[in-house]
């Protein structure tokens, strides 16, 4: 008897376990299921009404309480997920308000994935990529947004605002200048390298004087086939109606082999692969160890980006040697660099309750109209912000060659809203690898990107 | 008579829920629901997170059979699952052999086997990329290019460290095989005359099918739905020659944003799976013999 009385309680535990299982029915995410029936509890009905005086609070220094609601980030900018995590969480604590972060290197991925579950982040650091395929559907229109007026870089699908642009960030050559200047015994004026047959012979006088490779070329996929290849559209004239010229061309029949900023691309590929520090086996480069290459002057240019000095001052690089340039061009974009916003941030449109939007959008404001907002972004995260109101410069010497050497005297080139699906660098990597290690030809690269755009569609247009 | 028999009844069926029913629900609720929204969604041209998607019918099936990189895939697949099979078992099998035929330090080293399977898929991929790129690549024995910068040897690159993983943890289960085969048969054996290889294939082997029908279908299973350390050693590179199937499935669903034909691959993918592994059950479980 007193077997079966412990059985019936051990299932009746089973049964009662999984009813607490499904209990939290009111939970709008899976990440946010301790808080939310906190929320749930304590948000007064008039939470609404609350927030109104909130905001006012914000501009008058006072702090919004947000009664406890918790707000899930997507980062996708990896390099300064720990400065980003910080400065939202200041700012939750400050306003009661829980932050569940998480980072990922591939935003599409991981918000298809969030999203198929029910679990959009509610605030969230993407691409304009992700803007433009899931903006209408899942984010929050932030038209009127108090920062509207300070930028123009804010991303917008049909007429709505929707990405709030978090840095502006360039896509060029990092240069040890210092390194340069030794191994030529001579001042270094990179307005003198701006186009592949000048840049070729430093390279060759580079060589010839010592240092035997003197680029880096990652192997990283977003970098070799997602950054440096985009340029080939980006440079047909610096537009987004010269990337929509160039897709219809190619629809139109016409091959991509003929076109000049192909050649030059494929010129510029040939020259770096040519002398590559990594040429022995240029796919298996290492990040890091191509960082240190750079910083310790065995090579003088990297083809990355301005978002790439918080891993070069990781391992010493000294502010005063570094600078950036553009990759060689020889069409009459020669001497520019491709610089806009690169990341936005997002507000999610499906699950987030009115509460949890107000707050976001709260912080939103917290970065772009307060002092110290501002402040954070520029000097903790080291970016370039993309608002005027922003009095702060970036501090590190890559960022400050991009403001000073390039965005403040015109000499870049932004294609926005112009943009390749998200399936285009995947599809490509496999020609343009080949391309770099000799395996390929450009007639099968070119074949390659003939075949995408006759079957795809451009972003933007 | 009838009453007394339909008591019987309830009552049975009031212990299979108490016993049964909270397992039974979350199989249906993570297992078979999902399932079969997923042979909803693959009739479907849903892109993975707009909130409408249409009827298309059998459209996604038919166009599999155009989808070259998918055929490829499984292909590639195949060849890997073939390969690893062959030596994770022939590995497990061998020190499983030598770890049971009394030699010293036994248990440190079948502990010392085992460890590699603790290490998660991806953490394993990236040591892995490690030791390839770095490390091997500076060693005079092995060529200047790392092994994953080549298509054939990252093939073969991912066959040995599935190898180094799972062939610890069948070598637990072709131990327990070889101690679980009585003495008696050995020493009768032993008494007729055979020598150790007679044993062995006549004796051992047979007795212990049951550890063969086990391990087989483990290393078939997981060789064929292989994705983290395909992800994080190769990334299905160099040119893309690396893409199993998993990753191509994936690919398909979440970055190329077609969730009804990559779910379709993916019912595809599970049916070949499905008939590999009835197939081997039962060409094994045939050889079983009772002891």
């Amino acid at each position: 008897m007193l077997r079966k009385l412990i059985a019936v309680l051990l299932a009746a535990v089973m049964v009662l376990s999984l009813a607490a299982c499904t209990a939290p029915a009111t939970t709008p995410s899976a990440d946010t299921k301790e808080a939310e029936p906190e929320k749930e509890e304590e948000a007064p009905a008039d939470e609404a009404e609350e927030e109104a005086p909130a905001d006012e609070a914000e501009d008058t220094g006072d702090v919004a309480d947000y009664g406890g609601i918790t707000l899930t980030f997507m980062n996708s900018k990896p390099e300064i997920s720990d400065e980003m995590e910080a400065i939202v969480k200041g700012w939750a604590d400050q306003h009661n308000v829980k932050i569940e972060f998480y980072e990922t290197s591939n935003p599409t991925d991981t918000l298809t994935q969030k999203y198929a579950a029910g679990d959009g982040p509610i605030l969230a650091v993407v691409d304009s990529t992700q803007i433009v395929e899931m903006g209408e559907e899942k984010m929050l229109p932030l038209d009127g947004a108090e920062w509207e007026g300070e930028t123009k870089l804010a991303w917008y699908v049909n007429g709505k605002l929707y990405g709030m642009p978090l840095t502006v960030e360039s896509q060029c050559l990092v240069v040890n200048k210092k390194a340069v200047e030794e191994t030529l015994g001579r001042e270094f004026d990179k307005s003198q390298y701006t186009t592949t047959e000048t840049f070729e012979a430093l390279l060759a006088e580079l060589r010839e004087k010592g240092m035997e490779n003197p680029i880096i070329m990652m192997s990283e996929s977003w970098s070799m086939c997602g950054h440096l290849f985009a340029q080939m559209m980006n440079f047909q004239d610096g537009t987004a109606q010269g990337c929509f010229d160039f897709v219809d061309y190619i629809k139109d029949g016409g091959d991509a082999y003929d076109n000049e900023m192909f050649k030059n691309q494929v010129k510029i590929y040939q020259i770096y692969s040519e002398y590559n520090i990594n040429k022995a086996d240029p796919l298996a480069a290492v990040y890091d160890l191509n960082c240190s290459y750079l910083v310790d002057g065995e090579a003088a240019f990297m083809s990355n980006g301005t978002w790439g000095w918080p891993d070069l001052a990781a391992m010493g690089a000294d502010v005063n040697d570094y600078e950036i340039m553009s990759h060689p061009i020889d069409n009459d974009l020669t001497g520019r660099v491709q610089a806009s916003a690169t990341k936005f941030i997002v507000i999610d449109n499906t699950i987030a309750t009115p509460e949890q939007q107000e707050a976001a959008k709260a912080f939103l404001n917290y970065l772009t109209m307060t002092d110290e907002g501002q402040k954070a972004l520029v000097e903790n995260c080291g970016i370039v912000s993309a608002f005027s109101n922003n009095p702060y410069a970036p501090a590190d010497p890559v960022n400050t060659s991009l403001a000073v050497d390039y965005m403040a005297t015109g000499k870049t080139v932004n294609t926005v809203p112009f943009g390749a699906p998200s399936d285009f660098r995947t599809t490509m990597e496999p020609y343009i690898q080949k391309l770099v290690t000799g395996l390929g030809t450009d007639r099968e690269l070119a074949d390659a990107l003939n075949d995408y755009w006759r079957s795809h569609e451009p972003n933007g247009r | 008579m009838y009453m007394q028999r339909k008591e019987k009844m309830s009552r049975k069926i009031l212990l299979f829920l108490l016993f049964a029913g909270p397992s039974m629900t979350l199989f249906v609720m993570f297992v078979i629901v999902p399932f079969i929204y997923g042979l909803y969604l693959t009739m479907t041209n849903w892109d993975g997170f707009s909130s409408t998607k249409e009827f298309v019918g059998l459209q996604n099936y038919a166009n599999i059979f155009k989808e070259k990189d998918f055929w490829s895939s499984i292909w590639l697949t195949f060849r890997y699952v073939i390969a690893s099979v062959i030596f994770v078992n022939g590995i497990a099998f061998l020190l499983a052999y030598l770890l049971t035929s009394g030699i010293k330090g036994e248990n440190f080293l079948r502990a010392g086997f085992f460890t590699p399977n603790l290490i998660g898929g991806i953490v394993l991929g990236f040591i892995w990329q490690f030791i390839f790129n770095r490390v091997m690549t500076t060693l005079p024995i092995f060529p200047e290019q790392s092994f994953l910068s080549d298509p054939t040897k990252a093939f073969w690159a991912m066959v040995i460290v599935e190898t180094w993983r799972a062939s610890g943890y069948m070598l637990l289960i072709y131990i327990a095989g070889f101690v679980g085969v009585s003495p008696d048969f050995i020493e009768a054996a032993r008494i007729d005359g055979a020598n150790n290889r007679q044993i062995l294939w006549r004796i051992r082997m047979p007795l212990m099918m049951q550890s063969f029908t086990i391990c087989l279908f483990l290393t078939l299973s997981s060789a064929f739905k292989v994705y983290d350390m395909n992800l994080s050693l190769t990334a299905g590179g160099p040119y893309g020659s690396t893409r199993m199937a998993a990753m191509t499935i994936f690919e398909k669903a979440f970055t190329y944003h077609d969730y009804g034909m990559g779910q379709s691959e993916a019912v595809v993918f599970f049916l070949i799976m499905l008939v590999v592994a009835v197939i081997q059950l039962r060409v094994t479980s045939k050889r079983e013999v009772a002891a």
